[in-house]
């Protein structure tokens, strides 16, 4: 009966459990790496206030947790409480507000200001009041961290950072002011130098010397087509956790491009110096072969490009591990998105490790950018079943077999095929 | 073939033994020498689950993530303490099994560092060179007259940390403050004594007053306070506001 998501490389969750215990009473073998760490009395809700306290935590300090997949696919749009959480700063002293579901504090959202400028004739500087006057649309869209599955390039080598496995994501209705219609409506009046447009939050970094947090986004992308200063996350002010009063949200994006608690726009010439966009949340141009020869500290501005949009991937919502579902008959379900530039045209599944495939029912997706529900009858027989899922795009882009040939040392967008062994 | 296996066996099993204690927040890494080094240079910014998290790569992988966050703003470490800390990660959170240390290795250095080396390896990246702090987030030492609220008091802020809101100088601060209970009571006596000493904050100490002994800091140690507790302490014997 006991089933267990595989890990790449073919050892299950149980079989290396069972390992640890072995080796817990036994000593560790040789080449086994036994070890816990010791743990704090600190559940989720306890870090940042609101969320469920089943949410996983990844690092306290900066309030990053993920969310466990029994209780994400219940909802359609993921709620407050269950969406993965990521700051890049701990959330203490004078950032301490922002560390709860609930809405930023009133006195704060009445003064808040966007700066709107950079190399520009007419600055700006606009209220939220001024915000929600403007004309609103909604967006649905999957907000996905760009770390999500990090977890599963560990069978190459351990990636560095948080081992997310696949919660770090969540299907979220945004609603707030186009951004073009909003830049045009400014009447800025650019240079015609300005090429980019670099995003800033309120958030800073715990020392001095820390590098803030910044992102730039290329001013021809069409991607900015659809982006919003989204004011509302499904139906409610944004909640402070996830990046309220006004966030900037690029339907398709990963995380991290989604700036949160919005406090400048800036058109520039060149991209941010900040960190966080010319080293880190990068991909590397060539994929390194060989863990050795390109290590975290080996990218640079030339070497790679930021992670911009959503690689397409599937995830399997059901049956999952606490299903303990029966031999015979099973629905299978889950989920697939991608960047939202080309329609998601299959998703294809197999229930036999791979021999056979059968293509799923794909459900219409609320917006290009959201998840795109999809569920197929299969089989399970007595013993071992290996699930499996891939999707692909009108576009021809698809899911790896092998998700390992994308390893790099940070681990981002992770997109191999989804596979989970069901002991039966 | 087989040598491969276990790598990847290994690699896999860190990442079971993390997720286990998922659900918690890490606040310790395995015992061996140089960790409080580890400590003082990592947790101003992020969590240890960090380290953990990440457990499993190789000693000059370890030090590529160190020059990551060198780029992402943590202070230049010198070579030496580079080398000790790298010695550290590569072991106790490297590919292979870490070796057997004995309980309270790491509490009893052969040789203590002085209080001046401690400062800077410990405190300085929040509390800065100098002890001037920084506006607004961490508190000035220097010239702050809490360092006599009582003969212990910076003793408990150093065992059990401090949270709450404090005014340093007309500043406000509302930060939290770790514990550094990892330190040796011999260490603890000789930062609270060397910041005591330093920076013109002998003017401020009461006539008479005697430097901290280790086996006060013991007598202190056996006494567990919530970080809150050492803030209400402070409100009752606070000299600053």
């Amino acid at each position: 009966m006991a089933i267990s998501r595989i890990t790449p490389g073919g050892i299950d969750r149980r079989h290396f459990l069972k390992l640890a215990a072995v080796t817990a009473a036994y000593g560790a073998g040789p080449g086994l790496v036994a070890r816990s760490f010791a743990a704090a009395e600190m559940n989720a809700s306890q870090v940042i206030k609101g969320v469920s306290p089943q949410m996983e935590i990844i690092n306290a300090k900066l309030g990053v947790m993920e969310t466990p997949l029994t209780l994400l696919r219940e909802h359609r749009h993921t709620p407050k409480e269950l969406l993965f959480v990521r700051f890049h700063f701990p959330h203490e002293g004078q950032l301490a507000w922002y560390g709860t579901t609930a809405p930023p504090p009133n006195d704060m959202v009445r003064t808040w200001i966007v700066n709107v400028g950079g190399l520009v004739e007419r600055p700006r500087r606009v209220t939220i009041a001024e915000l929600e006057k403007m004309p609103q649309e909604k967006r649905v869209s999957v907000l996905q961290c760009a770390g999500n599955g990090r977890s599963y390039y560990a069978a190459t080598q351990k990636a560095v950072g948080g081992q997310w496995k696949n919660g770090g994501m969540g299907n979220v209705e945004w609603e707030g002011v186009p951004l073009r219609h909003f830049l045009d409506a400014m009447q800025l009046m650019p240079a015609p130098s300005a090429h980019w447009l670099t995003a800033q939050g309120w958030d800073h970094p715990a020392t001095p010397q820390g590098s803030d947090f910044a992102k730039s986004y290329h001013l021809a992308d069409p991607a900015l087509d659809h982006a919003i200063l989204a004011l509302k996350m499904n139906g409610e002010p944004i909640p402070a956790a996830h990046g309220g009063p006004v966030r900037l949200i690029i339907p398709g994006f990963f995380g991290n491009m989604n700036m949160k608690m919005l406090t400048a726009l800036n058109l520039t010439a060149e991209q941010s110096a900040s960190f966080y966009q010319r080293l880190g949340y990068r991909m590397p141009l060539e994929l390194p072969a060989d863990p050795h020869a390109f290590k975290a500290g080996d990218y640079t501005i030339y070497n790679s490009l930021p992670t911009y949009g959503h690689v397409i991937k599937s995830v399997i919502f059901s049956p999952l591990p606490e299903d303990k579902p029966k031999a015979g008959s099973v629905e299978i379900t889950g989920v697939a998105f991608n960047d939202g530039a080309a329609k998601i045209t299959q998703v294809s599944v197999s229930w036999d490790g791979g021999k056979s495939w059968t293509d799923a029912e794909i459900e219409p997706p609320d917006s290009p950018w959201a998840w795109h529900h999809w569920k197929v009858k299969g089989d399970l027989a007595s013993g071992s079943n290996t699930l499996m899922s891939v999707a692909t795009d009108a576009l021809g882009r698809t899911q790896p077999i092998d998700g390992l040939v994308r390893w790099q040392p940070r681990g981002y967008e992770w997109n191999g095929v989804e596979r989970l062994t069901i002991t039966v | 073939m087989r040598a491969c296996r276990l790598l990847l066996l290994a690699s896999a099993f860190v990442a079971g033994t993390v997720a286990v204690a998922r659900t918690r927040a890490a606040d310790e890494l395995p015992a061996g020498p140089n960790r409080s080094l580890v400590y003082g240079s990592c947790r101003s910014c992020h969590g240890l689950e960090y380290l953990t998290e990440s457990a499993g790569i190789d000693r000059s992988q370890w030090a590529s993530v160190l020059k990551t966050m060198r780029q992402l703003g943590m202070p230049a470490l010198s070579d030496d303490d580079r080398h000790k800390i790298l010695d550290y990660l590569g072991t106790y959170l490297g590919p292979h099994s870490p070796p057997k240390t004995a309980a309270g290795a790491t509490s009893a250095p052969t040789q203590i560092a002085s209080g001046q080396s401690l400062f800077k390896e410990q405190c300085a990246t929040c509390h800065q060179p100098g002890g001037k702090g920084v506006p607004g987030q961490f508190p000035p030492l220097a010239g702050n007259a809490d360092l006599f609220a009582s003969h212990t008091f910076p003793v408990l802020v150093l065992l059990n940390g401090l949270q709450g809101a404090i005014t340093v100088h007309g500043g406000t601060f509302n930060g939290q403050m770790p514990s550094f209970r990892y330190l040796s009571d011999a260490e603890v006596a000789a930062l609270v004594n060397y910041v005591r000493g330093s920076w013109g904050n002998a003017e401020l100490r009461p006539s008479g007053a005697a430097p901290v002994t280790s086996k006060e800091v013991a007598d202190a140690r056996g006494r567990t306070l919530s970080p809150q507790d050492v803030h209400a302490y402070r409100e009752t014997h606070k000299q600053s506001d």
